[in-house]
């Protein structure tokens, strides 16, 4: 109990580094900077271990029910650990009190009442804890790659807030402080991106970014008010329950309509397809900023949203289709774009977007426990990669493009040796963490409840998404560390300092072990993952009843398929670029349409450019003319009308004294006659009475 | 209510002196230059309508017409002060009382 009274402290921590690097940052000098924001998330890191995680996983909260502020609740279905619900203070209250009859209307309908407060139970631990140690070893990494940056302090005070808004989102104890949080790292995104705001490109990639997913909050923003209106409260331990227990809520247009709005709000966040279009433009950022926002945390926060409310997805099992064949079209068509880009982080941008992808098929296909650990072992090789990323372009004076690198496997032997260790893992080496996510997945889609030529084409797209990934990452490591070097001229490559080496050794590390939280079954029966989040499930639902996991010999195919794939295109890979072949250049000149395709994007961008883009803009053209011709006018034509008034009127206007005297002896002299008329006298006397009565 | 022996002329010969007074007074205020001859008009024009408000009083056999005499003495000497005093600037001013010179407000 004693530690969850402190959890508050988790997102506060960073958030006074936010404050004391933002307001006094200037002054503090780097040092004092790196100290701040690394402690802060350091200590922030420890809290939720020692604070947090063991408490809850271990189960040890104590007796369920309210001690003071906070409730535990009994989680034990099937899981580990205990839940708990911290209020720290009522945030918002509406409508009826306590105990009165609802005013009318739905079920539910009654007071709305959000606290300010979190929810903590495996799922949220989990993310805690990747939030806080890979969002540690990031800022270690950043206060060096940084170092030389004027905008030092404002860089870390960003960081820090994001990692604030970051743990807030996740740990929020509603869907309003999820939105708060979902708000707050896009903020921090949006600054983020368009950190060199002296350049031209990252200020048009942040507003990209923002844009982008102000389309995507709109969704979510629906749904969780479709959500209130249905269900009365967005508390998830008053929402959740509600959803489980409501009858004929499954598979109505209602609940189908829900899902939809919240996923729109996921796709935007994620980047999943069609709102995927920003996060590649995202890589202007700084790579840091790249590894833990654009790869590790804030685009898994649609997955976190889904697993969250697995319970209203499984309530449309059509939503929950919808969401695993976006999420496998997004997976293929990222893959299929990075095989022919060049820029370094974009390969890495298109590969997130691809696995993000991956996360998406899984959490639609019900399998929330392999969406998580692919989010989990994703965090770690993708944060490597992008940090691997810009240890190269560090030691090549920020070159980023792969066709000017090569035999860097000499030059740079650590950052060649992790970022070998990442691309193994994100390929699919079997044995790594990678490997075992994404086999987790694949499986998954198999033992789906969708019928069977739903299930094989997800498998197959899903496989053949795994060719890619394999193909493009070694193309992504061959063109970078091996074969000749083909750097610019005057470029004198060299290794990247100590302290960011280090965080790149630990998240390698990672990303060996990071299997071992959730080991296939065929391995092992204790899964570390499946046994945390288990609690947070709703087993009734849907998807999870109808649930078959493959064994046997199905499993077995299914596995050397997987590994079929890795070698696959490990091998093609090989081949064309380890020792520069002739073929892909021949390839894409023999198809130069599908070659300009992919290159262009799939020429997305200029579809939406088209689309929306273009006739906004004639809109704000049209709106523009209109207020400059018409309102403006309008206010130009009084102007007019008043000068040219004064111009007539500045005749009488003529300073001598006797013309003024006639004016006032003619108007006295006409005022009367017009009183002794008769009529004018009645007049007058009926104002007076008019006013006085 | 009145001493009846009051001699008074009759009521359509003060009238008519009232009317006269009242011309010759706006005459002089339109058409002399002279401040001070117009300012002596307009008490002129003040001063017949006294006499008219004299006159009907007597006639209806009603106070209030002799009251209002005495408030309109009262306006007439506060405006001649405030007159007389913008007579003197003006003099300092223009170094005369023409007031054709005195178009400072012309538009």
């Amino acid at each position: 109990m004693s530690g969850l009274s402190w959890l508050w402290l988790v997102p506060a921590l960073p958030f006074v580094g936010f404050l004391l690097n933002g307001l006094l940052g200037r002054r503090l000098g780097r040092g004092m900077v790196r100290a701040v924001a690394c402690g802060v998330m350091l200590a922030a890191a420890l809290v939720t271990s020692f604070l947090v995680a063991l408490p809850i996983l271990g189960g040890n909260l104590g007796d369920p029910g309210e001690h003071g502020s906070v409730t535990v609740h009994d989680m034990n279905r099937d899981g580990v650990g205990d839940a708990a619900e911290i209020v720290l203070w009522q945030w918002i209250e509406a409508g009826a009190k306590q105990g009165q009859a609802p005013a009318g209307g739905g079920q539910f309908l009654s007071a709305l009442s959000i606290p300010f407060g979190f929810h903590v139970d495996g799922l949220t631990v989990v993310m805690m804890l990747v939030i806080t140690w890979i969002g540690f070893l990031i800022h270690v990494y950043a206060s060096s790659y940084m170092w030389d940056d004027d905008g030092y302090w404002r860089f870390f005070a960003y960081l820090n807030l994001f990692v604030s808004m970051m743990l807030i989102l996740v740990m929020g104890s509603s869907f309003v402080m999820m939105f708060v949080g979902w708000e707050g790292v896009g903020l921090c995104s949006y600054l983020l991106i368009g950190f060199y705001f002296k350049q031209e490109v990252p200020p048009t990639a942040g507003m990209k970014a923002f844009l982008v997913n102000r389309v995507g909050d709109f969704g979510f923003l629906l749904g969780m008010l479709l959500l209130m209106l249905t269900f009365g409260s967005l508390r998830y331990s008053e929402l959740i329950p509600r959803v489980e227990a409501a009858g004929g809520y499954v598979g109505t247009n209602l609940a189908l309509l829900t899902a939809l709005l919240l996923f729109v709000g996921a796709c935007g966040k994620s980047a999943q397809l069609p709102l995927h279009v920003w996060l590649p433009d995202a890589m202007a950022g700084p790579t840091p900023v790249s590894a833990l926002i654009h790869a590790a945390t804030m685009v898994t926060a649609g997955v976190y949203l889904v697993i969250r409310g697995n319970a209203i997805f499984q309530a449309s099992p059509t939503a929950s289709l919808v969401i695993a064949v976006v999420g496998v079209a997004t997976a293929l068509l990222a893959a299929t774009i990075a095989l022919v880009q060049n820029d370094l982080k974009k390969i890495l941008a298109y590969s997130t977007v691809s696995q993000l992808g991956y996360m998406f098929l899984a959490v639609g296909t019900g399998a929330y426990v392999a969406g998580l650990f692919h989010l989990v072992t994703h965090a770690f090789f993708k944060a490597l990669l992008f940090l691997g990323a810009g240890s190269v372009s560090h030691g090549l004076h920020g070159e980023l493009d792969i066709r000017k690198m090569g035999g860097l496997k000499k030059v740079m032997p650590h950052t060649h040796r992790v970022m070998l260790v990442a691309t193994l893992a994100i390929a699919g080496f079997p044995g790594l963490s990678g490997f075992f996510s994404k086999d987790e997945i694949l499986a998954s889609a198999v033992g789906s409840a969708f019928g069977p030529s739903v299930v094989w084409a997800l498998w197959g797209a899903g496989i053949l998404t795994a060719v890619l990934t394999s193909f493009y990452m070694f193309r992504l490591y061959f063109r970078t560390f091996s074969g000749e070097p083909r750097w610019s001229d005057g470029v004198h490559a060299h290794e990247s300092p100590w302290l960011m080496l280090g965080p790149l050794y630990v998240l390698a590390f990672l990303s060996v072990v990071g299997g071992f939280l959730n080991l296939p079954h065929y391995i092992t029966h204790t899964r570390f993952l499946e046994a945390v989040i288990s609690p947070c499930l709703c087993h009734a639902g849907a998807l999870l009843t109808e649930f078959h996991v493959p064994h046997g010999l199905l499993e077995a195919a299914l596995v050397a398929a997987a590994v079929g794939a890795f070698a696959l295109g490990l091998f093609l890979a090989w081949s064309w670029y380890a020792k520069g072949s002739e073929t892909p250049q021949r390839l894409a000149e023999r198809h130069s349409t599908i070659h300009g395709l992919l290159s262009g994007k799939w020429r997305i961008d200029e579809i939406y450019a088209a689309l929306f883009v273009e006739p906004f803009r004639r809109l704000c053209d049209w709106a523009s003319s209109f207020d400059r011709w018409v309102v403006d006018g309008l206010v130009e034509l009084t102007g007019i009308g008043t000068t040219l008034a004064g111009e007539i009127f500045r005749h009488v206007s003529s300073g001598r004294v006797r013309t003024y005297a006639l004016a006032v002896f003619i108007g006295a002299v006409g005022l009367t006659l017009w009183l002794m008329s008769g009529r004018g006298i009645s007049q007058l006397l009926g104002y007076f009475t008019a006013a006085i009565g | 209510m009145f001493p009846a022996e009051l001699p008074l002329l009759p009521a359509p010969a003060m009238l008519t002196l009232a009317l006269a007074l009242f011309c010759v007074g706006a005459c002089g205020v339109l058409l002399r230059r002279n401040a001070i001859i117009v300012f002596a008009c307009i008490e002129m024009m003040m001063n017949s309508a006294n006499l008219a408000f004299v006159t009907m009083a007597d006639v209806w056999g009603q106070a209030e017409g002799r009251l209002f005499v005495f408030f309109i003495i009262i306006v007439a000497a506060a405006e001649a002060a405030v007159g007389l005093g913008i007579v003197i600037a003006l003099h300092r001013l223009h170094g005369s009382v023409d007031l054709d010179r005195a178009s400072l407000m012309r538009g």
